[in-house]
């Protein structure tokens, strides 16, 4: 029954997302892949950070993996990306439960586990920097091929084509997101989520659950991170390993509401449309805010603010406090009324 | 038949022996009551049984096999399952889903999982609950919850906590109702620890107490009310009669 | 006092002695003396191997590990401010390196646009970053005290991206350095004496600005300490750390000792700013490696620990020092995360374990 319904949701979100390309200019293309890039990776985020509640602030580490494993096996042994990308996902995944078995085996928890995050995404930084093999802090490029190529994933030509691309994989990231959640698995990480003894004392093994959850979300997000390299034709340590990427991956669930299915897309919805405009609002700023004009920061001091009023007002989310404002609201319209009659009884 | 054997169990916090080389049997079938003061290590030797603490010494045998010392998630496996004097629900969870993460350990299908869970819904009395998220629980549907969903484990032992405690009469009596009926339908063994006097000696084929990590009597309910260590152990404490 | 307390900081040390110990045995030859044709006994020949590159290498060495500890020093006082922050509101504060930032430029705005020597200026720097503090606990900890532990960090993050942000836009990416017109070659000190700067101990540079540095935090770092152990402040504080409900039974305001906590642990990023700031340019992100370094020497040193914190903002300084001799060119900070992992894992107890 709910099964069907999630589904039902995300038949009806794909046949939008299939027909709005045909009314969408250039701009508006790429601002589309943009958003479907940042759904999909906050949606990966979510089963981690959201379903089990395993607050990761060091996803870079895996978007970094991923975009430099299917790069160097591109690049240097000529393997499609294709390929690379889940070569990149199980390495990711990997690490992550090397990350997560030591982490969760020391029960290192709560805030100190997202620290642990930050600072393995960060050593894996610097190791890159320091590593020759993939040329350190220059970082590698896309070939130019001169055309759109399928078997290669780089679209010159076509962007239509990368959006094909991300809208299968936020498809596919968001069928896996709702099997986790509707069945054994996504039970268990919100148990662990909520409440890590009673999980156990359950019968849930919450370490093994841990990992795997780390593990999943690992392998979605390096794959994005090939997605990443592909689009951009770029990529170095700080761009893909930097905490921007880890910041930017969480943002998008956060604001949408963590933990629940449709948070991150909701998140991003929101999000990369205004990131977009106050990035255009910057380079021509109105009259009396011209000193704006071209200076960099605005679009992520605005992020900045957005996550103080996101922790302090709406701590679920949008997807979490909608309901409740609605609530509150009818609650109030009713109280409203109630006192109206009473007055007129009076 | 024995089904758990405690054999010279002790744990120790530092230099506080919480458990005393406590040795008893718990037969099949059987309500073993466990009583004793504030402190007496009662929930420390369900925590040493139940693999949230090892123990230092002494051993646990469960169904014919050695648990002393295994993991929380691997004892509830063989089906010996606890719940909590602090309760601990999932909180942002339904009542429904909060059962569901017990009964998926014996089986992996959604569909069987679901109406599983529902059935002891019912069966604990939160049937018109079940969608309702559990921190909207009452401490008295709270500690139904508890119950539910150690039920949905299918053990063949469970381990309860104070699950009167903090409820008035009438809800302590309902609670016990829920237990008895459990007892029946399911066949489970029970060690139950209380402060209700009441209901431990109305619930319980036998009963144990412990004071300062020792066990110092084991028998009925009528002997133990006229054990005079017993009462001596209580001293300054009075019994408390239903209320608590 | 526990030598508990103190694991971390061995671990820590540690660290320091095998790092010593890898650059000496990377770069003494040692199998030149296992050879057969090798002249004398093994021993002699490692000794002699040794000191001669001991004459070459050693003053890198040594100059990497008086600059640690120098540095270490002002290390220590950030992390200082950190853990009192965290000891009482248990909050993780990321924005900590962001108002260091704050206080880099306050210093040289005070510098630049009045002419007030940083020095100085910390008179003013410092009350100023306390009420920064005051007002940044009102407006954005306040209200969000009871939220779950990672919204908190998520919450000081936001603000980090906030105040990296806004310093951005006014100040741009240009990195504000100040310059001393004194402290190189003979120096006057407060008319009592002359002294020759940079001084060479052992034949370690030290420049003026980094010894004032060194001392100046060594002292905000005793007077902090007097301040938590010897006054009735102080006693709140700690009776506020240790047990929060009983505090508040015994009379004590833990909602006013919480704003003044913040207040103070944000003064000493303030007073570290001013420090740095002769040989630190400020930039947006300046405050950034003292923030990540803070962190670890927090969970190195035990929480709410002074003695630890300054233990372990030395043994940082030194790590990040002595890799920096393994991985040339950029600030190099593995070591540093592997100090952190390694402490993580073996005392994440020690991280929740009693304050002051
Ligand atoms: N994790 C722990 N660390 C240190 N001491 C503990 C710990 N848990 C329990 N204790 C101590 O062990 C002793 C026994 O505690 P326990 O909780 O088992 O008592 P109890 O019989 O369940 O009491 P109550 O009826 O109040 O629930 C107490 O003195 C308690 O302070
Ligand atoms: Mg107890």
């Amino acid at each position: 029954m709910t099964i069907s319904r999630d589904y039902q949701i995300l038949a009806g979100l794909t046949l939008v997302f299939a027909i709005l390309p045909l009314f969408a200019n250039q701009f508006q293309l790429t601002l589309l892949i943009t958003l479907l890039y940042w759904a999909y990776l906050g949606t990966a985020w979510n089963i981690m950070g959201g379903y089990a509640g395993q607050f990761s602030f060091g996803h870079s580490a895996f978007f970094g993996i991923g975009a430099y494993t299917s790069t160097v096996l591109f690049l240097n042994y000529g393997i499609s990306p294709w390929l690379g990308m889940f070569v990149g996902a199980g390495f990711a995944a990997l690490f992550g439960a090397a990350m997560g078995f030591l982490t969760f085996r020391f029960g290192v928890k709560g805030h100190f586990f997202a620290l642990a995050t930050f600072a393995f995404a960060e050593m894996s930084r610097l190791i890159a920097q320091d590593s020759d093999f993939i040329n350190s802090t220059i970082g590698l490029t896309m070939p130019i091929i001169g055309g759109d190529s399928w078997s290669q994933m780089i679209f010159e030509d076509t962007k239509l084509y990368y959006y094909i691309v991300i809208l299968g994989m936020l498809i596919v990231a968001t069928m896996i997101s709702i099997w986790i959640y509707r069945n054994k698995l996504g039970y268990y990480l919100l148990a662990i989520r909520e409440d890590e003894d009673a999980a156990a004392a359950l019968g849930v093994d919450t370490l093994r659950y841990k990992i795997i959850a780390v593990a999943i979300s690992a392998a979605i997000t390096a794959i994005g991170g090939s997605f990443f390299a592909q689009r951009f034709g770029f990529i170095d340590p700080a761009l893909v390993f930097g905490v921007s990427i880890s910041i930017a991956v969480l943002l998008r669930p956060i604001f949408g509401g963590s933990g629940a299915i449709w948070g991150p897309l909701v998140g991003a919805i929101f999000l990369t449309p205004m990131e977009e405009f106050t990035k255009i609002f910057v380079r021509n700023p109105p009259e009396f805010l011209s000193f704006m004009k071209g200076r960099a920061g605005f679009d992520v001091l605005l992020f900045g603010v957005i996550i103080i009023i996101v922790v302090i007002y709406m701590p679920d989310g949008l997807v979490g406090s909608i309901p409740q404002w609605l609530e509150r609201l009818r609650r109030r319209l009713r109280g409203q009324s109630q006192s109206a009659t009473q007055e007129a009884a009076r | 038949m024995t089904l758990l054997t405690i054999d010279h169990l002790t744990k120790r916090f530092g230099g506080l022996i919480a458990v005393d080389d406590v040795s008893f049997e718990i037969e099949q079938g059987e309500v073993l009551g466990l009583i004793g003061p504030n402190g007496a290590g009662k929930t420390t030797l369900f925590n040493s049984v139940a693999g949230t603490y090892i123990p230092e010494e002494g051993q646990v045998i469960f169904n014919g096999a050695a648990i002393t010392g295994l993991a929380a998630h691997d004892v509830c496996q063989l089906g010996l399952v606890r719940t909590f004097q602090i309760v601990k629900p999932f909180a942002a969870l339904n009542v429904l889903d909060n059962v569901k993460v017990g009964a998926y350990l014996r089986n992996n299908n959604s569909q069987i999982t679901e109406s599983k869970a529902r059935d002891i819904v019912d069966f604990v009395g939160l049937g018109d609950l079940a969608h309702q998220p559990a921190k909207n629980l009452t401490t008295a549907g709270r500690k139904r919850l508890e119950l539910a969903r150690a039920l949905a484990t299918e053990p063949k032992l469970m381990l309860l906590d104070e699950v009167m405690a903090g409820l008035t009469p009438t809800e302590s009596q309902q609670i016990v109702t829920v237990i008895e009926q459990i007892k029946e339908e399911y066949h489970l063994t029970l060690l139950v620890i209380e402060h209700v006097m009441q209901a431990i000696m109305s619930l319980s084929d036998r009963i144990a107490v412990l004071h300062h990590g020792q066990l110092i009597a084991i028998d009925t309910p009528q002997a133990i009310a006229a054990d005079k260590a017993v009462i001596e152990a209580y001293l300054g404490k009075e019994f408390q009669f239903a209320d608590n | 006092m526990e030598w508990k307390q103190y694991r971390g900081s061995l671990i820590g040390g540690l660290v320091v002695i095998s790092l010593f110990a890898i650059l000496i045995y990377n770069n003494v030859d040692w199998r030149a003396c296992l050879e057969p044709e090798a002249e004398g006994f093994v021993l002699s020949c490692v000794a002699e191997n040794t000191s001669a590159w001991y004459a070459r290498y050693g003053v890198v060495m040594r100059q990497a590990t008086v600059s640690g500890l120098l540095i270490g020093g002002v290390y220590g006082l950030v992390a200082l401010g950190l853990t009192m922050i965290f000891g009482v509101l248990e909050i993780i504060n990321f924005a900590h390196g962001a108002l260091m930032t704050v206080g880099l430029y306050i210093t040289f705005i005070l510098f630049d646009t009045f002419g007030i020597d940083p020095y100085l200026g910390l008179f003013i720097t410092v009350p100023l970053l306390f009420f920064i503090g005051l007002i940044v606990y009102r407006v954005v900890i306040h209200p969000a005290r009871d939220a779950p532990h990672h919204n908190q960090l998520l919450l000081t993050l936001g603000l980090t991206l906030l105040i990296e942000n806004l310093l951005l836009m006014v100040f741009t990416a240009t990195p504000r350095a100040i310059r001393l017109d004194y402290g190189r070659g003979e120096t006057n000190i407060l008319g009592l004496f002359v002294m020759q700067f940079p001084i060479r101990i052992w034949r370690a540079v030290i420049t003026f600005d980094k010894l004032l540095a060194f001392l100046g935090a060594l002292v905000v770092t005793a007077i902090l300490y007097t301040i938590i152990q010897k006054t009735d402040l102080g006693k709140a504080i700690r009776a506020t750390a240790q047990e929060r409900d009983g505090a508040a039974l015994v009379g004590i305001n833990t909602d006013w000792i919480n704003m003044i906590t913040f207040g103070i642990g944000t003064a000493c990023v303030g007073a570290a700013a001013a420090l740095v700031l002769p040989f630190r340019p400020a930039d947006p992100t300046a405050g950034n490696l003292f923030n990540i370094t803070a962190f670890i020497i927090v969970v190195l040193g035990g929480m709410g620990n002074a003695i630890g914190a300054l233990l372990g903002g030395l043994i940082i300084g030194l790590t990040q020092e002595l890799t920096g001799i393994f991985f040339p060119g950029s600030p190099d900070l593995i070591g540093v995360f592997v100090i952190f992992i390694l402490v993580l894992l073996f005392r994440p107890q020690g991280l929740l374990g009693q304050a002051a």
